[in-house]
């Protein structure tokens, strides 16, 4: 292996010191009688890394899709906290995992079967087993996950609380699993990770008593090093504290307004009301949980071509009321009755910051025809709501 | 094994710069809230200059020290504590670290 040398100007090297080796000055390396030529890089080392997180960010972006890098030590849950946020998120959001695991499948056996899409990145092909993921191991593994259909996706990471800090891989968050058994000392021992990460599960807390320090001690040596980190102690194993950092996932998730989610319109035509009311009840709750935003919804009936609006009350009160705002124009209502057939009767969703799929899904289970739906453009949605003159086609935007 | 890591993504940014010529020194420079521990480095990079290519090339890091810009105070300093990046003078946690994170390649000798 290279010796170590510190030199007085503070500057360090290695090199073999073995038999047959070169003898130098260890006060100077610029006069190399070997005919050296000194060439400038001044390159950040992660630089090759750090573009091809963006291009992952990206992707991302365009996609509509919030990404989360999930970190910790091994043993610290991490797995455990992540199947109990996929039970909670199932049929609310669309989540894709992207699962580093050194040699094994082991995590993403525990993971499969919780409506999430699982992409399997075993990281043994690398320099000996790698010890963390990195920007391009992400890029691959997305691959395996449809993007567009995804609301989240989680990248748990190897466990390890060193090298996953160093790595950007496009994610909007870096959360980390610090377990109380780790000891509170863990922040000080490795402040690169904790001052990294803007979330910190601390797992485990229903094995406190059994330790020597509570809670505020573990609180008050993340905030040491991190001081503006959200700290959440939760037990994934007792299911005590995890409601809060569902809450922070759903807010993540979906931006508040909106402004990062996809905007979009569904057409739902229905001859019997009573067939739509679970789909429409899914948009609710939803809409409750901040899952998405309605800016307007529309219901108009066809009349021999000719859209006739009326209140969602008079087609059904079971199905509710709705947002009446004005911002779907004329032209998109008059845009769906002529595909109708006449007297037939349809409501026009528009909504912003996040997915309906589970409303879709209730239609589609339910025989209720969609009849259109499609992206909204972010710029004429926002343009729309804030101008009540020139009415701007919103569905015509998009489809032409 | 988290400099195994590092002296990979090194080794990385000097190849493209050596364009198949023998890499001497490779000089680094690492900021003092890098985590970076010498002689693991060291060790490592002796592992991965022969995988990589380059068995003779040397590496000399430069450390830099870490200084804090704190709002609270509106000082700057120097920061001694190898986790805390709290500002030494008033004890603030609002400060921006202005040195101290640096880990880039400055420069390599070739031949």
């Amino acid at each position: 292996m290279g010796r170590f040398h510190r030199h007085d100007d503070g500057t360090m090297h290695s090199h073999e010191h073995g038999e047959d080796q070169h003898s130098h000055d260890h006060g100077d390396h610029s006069a190399y009688d070997t005919g050296s030529q000194r060439i400038e890089v001044l390159e950040a080392i992660f630089a090759e890394n750090d573009n091809q997180a963006e291009v992952n960010r990206k992707a991302f972006q365009d996609n509509g899709v919030r990404a989360l890098n999930l970190m910790s030590s091994p043993g610290s849950g991490k797995t455990t906290v992540l199947a109990a946020t996929l039970d909670e998120l199932a049929g609310e959001l669309a989540v894709g995992v992207v699962e580093g695991d050194i040699a094994t499948d082991l995590d993403a056996a525990k993971l499969s079967g919780r409506g999430a899409q699982i992409s399997l990145l075993n990281t043994s092909n690398g320099f000996g087993g790698e010890c963390h993921l990195d920007a391009p191991m992400v890029n691959r593994a997305l691959a395996g996950l449809d993007l567009p259909g995804l609301d989240l996706v989680i990248i748990e990471n190897v466990g390890n609380l060193v090298c996953p800090a160093e790595f950007d891989v496009g994610e909007h968050a870096k959360v980390m699993v610090y377990s109380v058994t780790e000891g509170e000392d863990k922040p000080l021992k490795y402040p690169v990770m904790f001052r990294s990460v803007d979330v910190v599960l601390l797992n485990k807390i229903d094995l406190i008593p059994h330790l020597e320090a509570d809670v505020d001690t573990y609180v008050a040596r993340v905030r040491q090093v991190n001081p503006t980190a959200t700290v959440l102690p939760v037990s994934a194993r007792t299911g005590e504290g995890m409601a809060a950092w569902f809450d922070w996932l759903r807010r993540f998730a979906v931006p508040a307004g909106g402004v990062a989610g996809p905007a979009g319109y569904a057409v739902v035509e229905f001859a019997d009301p009573e067939s739509a009311k679970p789909g429409f009840e899914a948009l609710r709750d939803a809409v409750e949980s901040g899952a998405v935003e309605l800016v307007d919804v529309q219901f108009l009936r066809s009349i021999a071509g000719v859209p006739s609006t009326l209140p969602g009350a008079r087609v059904d009160p079971a199905l509710g009321s709705f947002p009446d705002t004005g911002v779907l124009s004329q032209t998109d209502l008059d845009l769906v009755a002529e595909d109708m057939p006449h007297n037939a009767v349809a409501a026009v969703v528009l909504y912003t910051g996040g997915r309906i799929e589970s409303a879709l899904a209730a239609w589609d289970r339910d025989g209720v025809r969609v009849s259109r739906r499609g992206p909204v453009d972010p710029g004429d949605l926002t343009a729309a709501r804030s101008s009540g003159a020139a009415p701007i086609s919103l569905l015509r935007s998009v489809r032409d | 094994m988290h400099e195994l890591s590092l002296c990979q993504a090194i080794a990385g940014v000097v190849k493209p710069h050596a364009a198949g010529r023998r890499v001497d020194v490779v000089r680094v420079q690492v900021g003092a809230l890098r985590q970076v521990v010498p002689e693991s480095l060291s060790f490592c990079w002796g592992l991965v200059r022969d995988h990589e290519d380059m068995p003779d090339a040397e590496l000399e890091l430069e450390f830099v020290t870490a200084a804090v810009q704190c709002r609270g105070c509106g000082q700057q300093s120097d920061i001694e504590s190898r986790w805390s990046v709290c500002c030494p003078l008033c004890g603030s946690a609002d400060v921006t670290v202005v040195r101290g994170e640096e880990f880039l390649v400055t420069s390599v000798d070739v031949s």
